[in-house]
């Protein structure tokens, strides 16, 4: 027997193996992730769907923002638009053309012709195929484009209606021309029209010019840059900015939406990843004792995460990927614009699938820490291993996060700085005029949400301290949550999350959809209709003249609506007025509320910095305001002797007498400013008497209809005749017994393109209840279905408990009463620390108009977090248990 | 003469430890001395909670002792960092378990080739050094299969070539028969017996007073204290000093 005893290597010097150890570790972990994907599929699940969700949110971030821009200027700043009409035209054209048929400008020459039996013109377009600017503005979709005098491409919805075909004819404009082929306008699809060679249009009714006037930041600069020696009218719009500093685009919008997603994810790869390290609880400890260090067992645990990361994140690439290529068409059908499927942009894709690997590694770290910190008998055993106390250092980070959090979102403004961003101005910009703000919301949401979530494995065990009198099963359930803080803290953590999402987004959506003068919801009831008479300016964002219509006009739409109601059965069809202006300028380009009497809310400039005041929260009506004529207030059954007499406003929204600094303003007193440079605010100036209604009086009246095109909220005629304003007829509300069907639609919308009319119906547009509702639902399913996973995987660890019961005589009813107990008390717990962290969130943000943004009090939302999340949860955990899992806690390595 | 310090492999000095379960102590041992010479096999015996394995986690540096000094091969392991131990055990100390604590996921040659991954050796030269192990055990043939596809012997004599590889010259063994028939029992009181042969101290735990015979020291354990031992065989330094025991 040999009794030499060989010298031992030299232990002082740390020596982790290196990169063969790491080796090591990482195959023992690859090969365990296989061997184990089940207890990882919940994790790699969640992980798929927020890379999906990123990459198709991102991608069409990206890809669905239509540039008008282009589709009008193409690569041009200004575009001049010159009215056909004008004697100068023609001498104008002939000068630029002489000047440089190739040069600095580029024409296109526009016709607007009828298209028999529509409401649509389709627009005859004579423009260069290969244009100097106009080259994005147009794209042949197949046969060729025209050459010379008698050919014309068209657009699909021309051939369309026209029933044209490549190689067919069409008579138009007095001659005969023949179409060689389809084209396109890939910046607005919408755009229809038929393309005729450059030169070959006479008599345009407009002439579009198309040049660079760069450098320019205002209409009056572009317009002083187009020489036009025959002193034609022009109109010219304000330059486009090209290139303009972005520092917060769409897309990165919805990566930061995606890292939340993940952030959540992350809290339930953390429960996940415990109770696999308690699964491997054994293995490790004999690691340990074959030599492995710390570090080996935190690769193994790290190494499993960034395994389950990967396979998250190429799942979440490949659904991701392959939705969006199908959804493209359909994105492609709705934005109006071309869109190139393969346009994915790689760089956000690749950032999402590393934050999704990060996510599932950060997960993994805290349990590898944790089992790393096992002792190698204890973990052998089996035994549960109890953490040192570190409740107290965690409360203090908690609360330090917490009280960051609500300073920062207190600093943040609230509502009246909200929207106030970088958004297309650049950072710098949005510093100098208050976009900071955006940071300290978001930062102080952060630190917010994370302190709420420290604070999880705090509060999860304090249903164990009042469970004494509780049955067997309560008690048991609640003192493993206590018992186990790491994984039930982030269970409870993922659940708080998912319910501060939910009622955060009720209290917000609650105030928000509660703004009266805001207000955002159906357009009109199913059994409504409105005709508008040609000259409308409510009918959509585009119109083309302002000019009242002549009687003998009024009279045949009159006429047109009278057959249409005994058509449809009518119960009424009444007229709508507007107060207003005739006659503004017909190229005047801006929204309707510059040119009709409106409701509007906005910050003295005399009282604060004028580009602070122009910043603030102004907003007008978001609606249409008809004149409260004495037929309409009848056909709602609103009797004279319920309006007050010196009443100027009649409302059905509720809130609408106290909103704040209200101005009834007449036409063209709101004057629109480009300032900063990219971002259109506006603000009022004066008020003057002649024009304007300071505090006007407003009156609630219960019986007129809710719809923002309908005709809820009316200006009484006192107070047009008090605005100098006129009456113009604008259109008329039919209103039906019963919902309008298709076929009826249909036959309405013909009957008013032959009377040169439009009309609208209900649009279908959710009301801000059911948006909410719906955000609602999504928010507690998700809660709902992480929690069920969760509470079950919560349980999984105490399996040998179960057996133990079993043994003791328990039946399925106390495995199921343990599930659900567990469910139960994590949905309770995440419920509470999730609405009080939301309405603490909310109280610090908006505490300048807390009355408003409190109120009205979502009830039902909070009582379908409070009281039905818990019981679903519950009632959910206990069906999906019963069965006896197999016993973990003491289960052999081999 | 006392026994030359080089030859002792492991040494425990008045060794104590006491586990706090909340406000109670339960002491474990209560000043345990025991010294294991190079190819030395001692086994404890003892009924359940005398503080057998607890001598044996801390022999093996899992846990350290509440008083008392452990020493291997000359170093004192309350000298060591955590590192220090872990280095330690990958290349002095072997490890055998009653229910052999293989990996799942990795082959036994994989299992056996570990420690000595884990201390940095290439792959290859593990690997080949765990085939060796594999083959001195006579399991040369089950390379390649993973833990799940060997019987209770096998797997026992993986844990054991585990253990022995890389020239370890201590194997501390927790009940190494405990989940085998008495024929396989037999077979690895056998093969700790021939790596003692090799100059390896061996420590093994074991109530079976039979397998304990393989040992050539038995030491008794109660309450966390010796009762008792049988006399170490007469070695070859006593000879040369008549009258003295070691």
């Amino acid at each position: 027997m040999s009794t030499a005893l060989r010298e031992l290597p030299d232990l002082a010097v740390a020596d982790h193996g290196g990169m063969v150890a790491r080796r090591a570790m990482i195959r023992w972990a690859w090969r365990l992730s296989r061997r184990e994907w089940r207890q990882q599929i919940l994790v790699v699940m969640l992980l798929a769907i927020a890379v999906a969700g990123t990459i198709i949110g991102v991608t069409v971030a990206v890809n669905a923002p239509t540039d008008l821009n282009t589709a009008t200027h193409g690569t041009a700043t200004s575009a001049a638009l010159l009215p056909g009409a004008d004697p100068h035209l023609a001498a104008d054209i002939a000068s630029i053309r002489r000047q440089d048929a190739t040069g600095p400008v580029e024409l296109i020459e526009n016709k607007t012709v009828p298209v028999p039996g529509s409401v649509a013109t389709a627009d005859l377009r004579a423009q260069d195929p290969h244009g100097r600017y106009s080259e994005p503005m147009l794209a042949l979709v197949s046969g060729r484009y025209p050459r010379g005098p008698g050919e014309v491409a068209v657009t699909s919805g021309v051939a369309a209606q026209l029933g044209l075909r490549t190689g067919g004819r069409w008579r138009v404009d007095g001659r005969s021309l023949r179409v060689t082929g389809q084209v396109e306008n890939p910046a607005n699809l919408r755009d229809q029209f038929a393309l005729l060679p450059p030169g070959q249009l006479t008599d345009p009714s407009s002439v579009t010019v198309l040049y660079n006037a760069r450098r320019c930041l205002t209409a009056g600069c572009a317009q002083a840059r187009l020489h036009l020696p025959g002193g034609a009218k022009r109109e010219i719009d304000q330059p486009v900015v090209r290139n303009a500093p972005v520092s917060l685009t769409p897309a990165d919008g919805v990566l930061v939406l995606g890292a939340f997603g993940l952030i959540f994810i992350g809290l339930v790869a953390v429960t996940g990843f415990t109770v696999m390290a308690q699964r491997r609880q054994r293995a490790l400890g004999m690691l340990v004792a074959v030599g492995a260090t710390d570090r080996d067992i935190r690769l193994v645990m790290i190494a499993s995460g960034a395994t389950a990361g990967v396979a998250g994140a190429l799942a979440g690439a490949v659904l991701g990927l392959g939705g969006w290529l199908g959804y493209a068409p359909r994105l492609q059908a709705s934005v109006a614009h071309v869109i190139d499927p393969f346009a994915i942009p790689w760089l956000p894709v690749t950032i999402a699938m590393a934050m999704a690997v990060a996510t599932a590694m950060a997960g993994a770290w805290r349990p590898a820490r944790t089992a790393a910190r096992v002792p190698a008998m204890t973990a052998m055993s089996g035994r549960s291993y109890r953490r040192p106390e570190v409740g107290r250092r965690l409360a203090v980070v908690a609360c330090a996060l917490l009280a960051a959090g609500l300073g920062l979102l207190a600093a943040s403004g609230g509502w009246a700085r909200l929207g106030v961003n970088g958004g297309s101005l650049g950072w710098a910009a949005a510093i100098a005029y208050g976009g900071i703000d955006t940071l300290l919301l978001v930062g102080g949401l952060i630190a917010t949400v994370l302190g709420a979530l420290l604070l999880s494995p705090l509060v999860v065990g304090l249903p164990a301290v009042i469970a004494g009198p509780a049955p067997a099963a309560v008690r048991l359930a609640v003192r493993d949550l206590g018992r186990h803080r790491t994984r039930s803290g982030a269970a409870l953590a993922a659940v708080t999350f998912a319910a501060f999402g939910v009622v955060l987004t009720g209290i917000l959506t609650s105030a928000s959809y509660a703004n009266p003068l805001t207000y955002a919801g159906p357009n009109l009831a199913p059994n409504q209709l409105i005709v508008y008479e040609p000259h409308s300016l409510f009918q959509g964002a585009a119109y083309t003249q302002t000019i009242p219509p002549t009687p003998a006009q009024q009279h045949a739409l009159a006429n047109s609506v009278r057959v249409l109601a005994t058509r449809l059965h009518a119960r009424f069809a009444i007229e709508l007025v507007a107060a207003g202006r005739p006659n503004p300028s017909p190229f005047k380009s801006s929204s309707p509320t510059n040119q009709q009497a409106t409701l509007w809310q906005a910050v003295s400039t005399g009282t604060v910095p004028r580009e602070k005041a122009m910043l603030q929260d102004s907003s007008n009506y978001a609606g249409t305001l008809y004149v409260a004529t004495p037929a309409l207030l009848r056909a709602f059954g609103i009797k004279p002797g319920q309006v007050s007499p010196d009443a100027d406003v009649l409302t059905t929204r509720a809130g609408l007498p106290s909103v704040p600094d209200l101005e009834l303003l007449g036409q063209g007193d709101i004057i629109t400013h480009m300032q900063p440079v990219g971002h259109e605010v506006s603000e009022t100036h004066l008020c003057p008497p002649s024009s304007c209604i300071a505090h006007p009086r407003i009156q609630v009246v219960t019986g007129l209809p809710a719809g923002t095109s309908a005709p809820s909220t009316i200006i009484t005629e006192h107070a047009v005749r008090a605005l100098g304003q006129q009456l113009i007829p604008d259109g008329w509300l039919i209103q039906t017994s019963a919902p309008l069907t298709p076929v009826q639609i249909s036959a309405a919308r013909l009957a008013a393109a032959k009377a040169g009319s439009r009309i609208e119906t209900a649009s279908g547009q959710p009301s801000g209840a059911q948006l909410k509702g719906w955000a609602i639902v999504v928010g507690l399913l998700i809660a709902l279905t992480v929690l069920v996973m969760t509470a079950g995987l919560v349980r999984a660890e105490t399996a040998s408990d179960l057996r133990t019961l079993t043994a003791a005589g328990a039946g399925p009813g106390t495995r199921r009463a343990l599930a659900a107990v567990t469910a139960g008390i994590l949905g309770l717990l995440g419920a509470l620390l999730g609405t009080a962290t939301a309405y603490l969130a909310v109280t610090a943000w908006a505490h300048a108009s807390l009355a408003s943004t409190l109120n009205p009090v979502p009830v039902a939302d909070l009582a379908a977090i409070l009281v039905g999340l818990p019981l679903a949860t519950g009632v959910a955990g206990g069906l999906l248990s019963g069965r006896q899992p197999p016993a973990i806690a003491r289960q052999p390595l081999e | 003469m006392n026994e030359p310090e080089a030859t002792k492999v492991l040494e425990l000095h008045h060794v104590s430890k006491v586990y706090s379960q909340g406000t109670a102590q339960v002491r474990a041992l209560a000043g345990v001395s025991l010294s294991v010479r190079g190819g030395e096999m001692v086994a404890v015996m003892g009924p359940s909670g005398s503080g057998k394995s607890t001598l044996l986690t801390i022999a093996g540096s899992l846990e350290d002792p509440t008083s008392g000094a452990v020493t291997v091969g000359g170093t004192k392991l309350a000298d060591l960092s955590r590192v220090a131990k872990a280095r330690l055990r990958r290349r002095a100390i072997g490890y055998v378990f009653q229910d052999f604590n293989l990996l799942p996921g990795l082959t036994a040659v994989e299992n056996v080739a570990l420690p000595l991954e884990l201390d940095g050796v290439a792959v290859r030269q593990a690997r080949a050094a765990g085939i060796a192990a594999l083959e001195s055990l006579g399991l040369a043939d089950r390379g390649r299969r993973f833990p799940d596809e060997l019987s209770g012997g096998e797997r026992q004599r993986v844990a054991i070539a585990r253990a022995l590889v890389g020239d370890r010259q201590l194997l501390l063994a927790d009940e190494p028969s405990g989940a085998l028939d008495s024929v396989n029992a037999e077979e690895v009181m056998r093969l700790l017996q021939e790596a003692c042969e090799r100059g390896v101290a061996a420590v093994v735990v074991t109530h079976d007073a039979q397998l304990a015979s393989w040992a050539d020291r038995v030491m008794f354990l109660r309450d966390g204290q010796v009762t008792g031992q049988t006399a170490p065989p007469v070695g070859p330094e006593s000879l040369l000093t008549p009258g003295q025991r070691p």
